[in-house]
């Protein structure tokens, strides 16, 4: 009897946990979806902030977060006046706010303090420690990042771009393979490109020389594509769903985080992200089927309506994957490829704005 | 072809040339204040062109300037400078200002112009049937004034149509096949073609780099050119390509790279392929990309690496004719014309849309020469302002189409990377497996 107990105890315990969980991540969503649909004035950095603090069952502090924030921005708002841009264009001072932004991201940068002190404040740098967030999700978040000044090809382009937000800047995530990066466009140059896990500029072939970028996915704007603000807000909720997925593992709500996907696709109908974990989660979906027929081959439960017509969109859903021209990068080429640009640098590196490396 | 060689020209009075790259000048680096909680109005940025140096924000030591009466009385000193400016600017405006550039149609040999842009238009709005072989003599007679012979032109390329019959014939090609009359097509430009019972040779087309963007001798474009040298540039191979293609019932299409055009096909299974003339090889996409100079823009627009249909081939022959009047007389309206025609028909075609943005540079730059106004006081000169603005606007839609300035050492050394054991070895497989996808006779093939 007493045995029965705990066991009871810790069943209510864990699905109490759980809901709460599932309540957690239902506001965070309402949130996100409410700024998509206009409903809430939209904020990157609120939704980023809900993202990851959904994950840590809304026990981060946003103070901190606030905090943090506002010292990089000013920081970077103090960089802007106390140098001068040799630039001549009329977009002048829009150029000199993406300049002051990458100097925050990526140099040390010398802080007189009072008459005598100088404080060095060191840049962000790429963490090569578990890249992917598999053994804790958590390395994928600008909290992280704050926290370590250590991140990744996630964090650093969102904190790029809430600091833009901060300071009036219009900055452009884009997404690349397993990749996010951002663009910018000035008179001088039109479009390019600033990659912040090297601190380098790269022209476009870098990322076409992946070789895991067809021509059509980039055509199709599936990659490389310079996202207005609707479409990096929709970036959040495939985050958010991605972070539950790991959260409550087995006891992930399907439903959840279909709806999530369905709702980014209505915003930004060729995230790649989105398709695919659509297509993941719809096969997901298959697979329980099978197992609770105790079904060997996806023929076997065709008879079953059900199974049919999610095997159906299933395939619908990968075979316009592919049109759109993705191919799965492997992820023991990612590094090979991230890495490339600093050793292939000279290859690589938009020379037109390097300039101003070397001029430091 | 290269095609943008005038760089788009920025507006910039008072420094001369225009600083177009980004140089950052880290002044006052040791002396950024430490980052507080603002207040308002804590920040002074630094708005360049104010007439006082602010651009210390360092707090030095520099003592305000004495007394308010020094301020008024310089006030007062601008304010009068600033009426007299005024008025200098109402004079001018009063004076003749031309807002348009100099009109080169009463010149000997405009009207040749005039009359194959109404022909060629003609063909656009389909009242005449188009053919690259005849739009194109059009392009090229108006230079020499109307002066060729279309008959004589029209006899060497039926000739050149025959000599490739018969050398399929010869091959024992499939003459249904399009992948066989393409490679016999490439075979005529990059290789020795023979018929010896009709004592008939052909040599290899060379690449003519002297002088390849037609600066100096625009006739240097010409398909008549390249069929009277055999050589030519990646303007006129690629069109006599197409000639030669109709002539035979191939089907082939143009495509633009940066400073480029290449052929694409089709073989009789659907897939594609690019024939590089200026070198005679089969090249890859990758190749292309690797020009460093396509971005991602330019993709998703499609000003690149794409196959040209017919509308946007007419609207490249415009671009042709409008390059060929600004070269042998001037950038003047007509040149408006026929390039806003071109780009009714294909909007996104980058060339053309480079040429209106010279034009429109040039138009300003001509206005402004009249003129003679401080950047800060253009909105004295409202029309000029209009045009001005014109411009900039012009310069958006070159870059949001993706497009990206390759300088001309640049391209010259991605075109010789064609000449890399690498891109040999690759061109050469391509070309040997099409040779099998047609079954040629080995026997016969050399």
């Amino acid at each position: 009897m007493k045995q029965l107990f705990v066991i009871a105890t810790i069943l209510i315990g864990f699905s109490a946990k759980a809901q709460s969980d599932q309540e957690i991540y239902e506001q965070a969503f309402q949130k996100i979806n409410c700024m998509l649909s206009e409903t809430c004035s939209a904020s990157f950095r609120d939704a980023v902030f809900t993202v990851e603090n959904a994950y840590f069952s809304n026990q981060l502090n946003k103070e901190n977060f606030n905090k943090s924030i506002l010292f990089l921005s000013e920081l970077s708002k103090q960089l802007l006046t106390s140098r001068e841009l040799l630039y001549s264009l009329p977009d002048r001072q829009e150029v000199a706010k993406y300049a002051s932004l990458f100097s925050v991201i990526t140099d040390t940068i010398p802080v007189q303090i009072d008459t005598t002190q100088i404080v060095q404040i060191l840049p962000f740098s790429y963490d090569f420690n578990d890249i992917w967030g598999y053994s804790d999700w958590s390395n994928m978040f600008v909290t992280k990042l704050l926290d370590s000044k250590k991140g990744n090809c996630h964090s650093l382009p969102y904190l790029y771009k809430i600091l833009a937000d901060e300071i009036g800047a219009k900055a452009h995530i884009a997404v690349a393979p397993n990749h996010f990066y951002i663009k910018h466009q000035s008179k001088a140059n039109g479009w390019y490109n600033t990659e912040l896990t090297s601190g380098i500029f790269p022209i476009d072939a870098w990322l076409m020389a992946s070789g895991y970028i067809h021509l059509d996915a980039i055509v199709n704007k599936v990659y490389m594509e310079a996202l207005d603000e609707k479409q990096m807000l929709a970036l959040n909720l495939i985050d958010l769903a991605k972070g539950y997925e790991r959260k409550l593992g087995v006891n992930a709500d399907l439903n959840f985080i279909m709806k999530c996907c369905e709702t980014v696709l209505e915003y930004y109908p060729h995230y790649i992200n989105a398709l695919l974990l659509k297509a993941e989660t719809k096969k997901k979906r298959f697979d329980n089927l099978m197992s609770k027929q105790n079904a060997q081959n996806p023929a076997d439960i065709f008879h079953i309506p059900e199974a049919q017509k999610i095997f159906s969109e299933m395939t619908n859903l990968y075979v316009q994957i592919h049109e759109l021209g993705y191919r799965k990068m492997p992820e023991e080429m990612y590094l090979d490829w991230l890495v490339s640009l600093k050793e292939e640098r000279n290859k690589y590196e938009n020379k037109k704005i390097s300039t101003l490396n070397s001029k430091k | 072809m290269k095609v943008a060689d005038k760089q788009k020209i920025k507006f910039n009075l008072t420094a001369g040339l225009a600083i177009l790259l980004l140089i950052f000048g880290f002044t006052a680096w040791g002396q950024v204040q430490i980052p507080q909680i603002p207040e308002p109005a804590t920040f002074q940025p630094v708005i360049p062109g104010q007439n006082y140096p602010t651009t210390n924000t360092s707090q030095s030591n520099n003592p305000k300037p004495n007394g308010l009466d020094i301020y008024e009385q310089d006030h007062q000193r601008q304010i009068q400078q600033q009426r007299q400016l005024e008025e200098v600017y109402r004079e001018i405006e009063r004076s003749t200002v031309k807002y348009d550039l100099p009109s080169c149609a009463s010149l000997k040999g405009a009207e040749a112009y005039r009359s194959a842009f109404s022909e060629i238009s003609e063909m656009a709005d389909g009242q005449k049937r188009f053919s690259i072989k005849e739009a194109n003599f059009l392009v090229e007679n108006a230079y020499f004034d109307n002066k060729a012979n279309f008959q004589e032109f029209e006899i060497a390329i039926k000739q050149i149509g025959q000599f490739l019959n018969w050398k399929m014939d010869d091959f024992g090609f499939d003459k249904s096949s399009n992948l066989a009359k393409n490679v016999i097509l490439y075979r005529f430009f990059a290789d020795t073609l023979e018929i010896k019972s009709e004592n008939m040779v052909h040599y290899p087309f060379k690449y003519d780099f002297e002088d390849y963007l037609g600066k100096e001798d625009w006739t240097k474009m010409f398909v008549t050119k390249a069929l009277s040298t055999n050589s030519g540039q990646c303007h006129s191979l690629p069109l006599l390509y197409l000639i030669l293609a109709d002539e035979i019932g191939a089907k082939a299409q143009l495509s633009f790279s940066p400073s480029h055009t290449y052929i694409k096909f089709q073989d009789d299974n659907g897939k594609w392929y690019n024939i590089e003339l200026t070198n005679g090889m089969f090249t890859t996409d990758a190749f292309v990309l690797q020009s460093g100079y396509v971005k991602a823009e330019a993709l998703s627009n499609k000003i690149y690496m794409q196959p040209l249909q017919e509308k946007q081939l007419i609207a490249h022959t415009l671009y042709g004719l409008a390059k060929g009047y600004a070269s042998k007389f001037c950038y003047d309206s007509f040149v408006e014309t026929v390039i806003n025609k071109a780009l009714e028909l294909d909007p996104n075609n980058i060339n053309a849309q480079m040429v209106l943005s010279d034009y429109k540079t040039l138009r300003f730059q001509y206005v402004i020469s009249q003129i003679k106004v401080p950047p800060q006081h253009i909105h004295k000169f409202p029309k000029a302002k209009a045009l001005l603005d014109e411009m900039y606007a012009q310069y958006d839609v070159v870059d949001n189409l993706g497009f990206e300035e390759m300088p001309e050492y640049e391209y010259e050394k991605w075109l010789n990377s064609l000449n890399d054991a690498k891109q040999k070895q690759q061109s050469q497989e391509l070309f040997n497996g099409l040779n099998q996808k047609i079954k040629i006779n080995p026997e016969l093939n050399r």
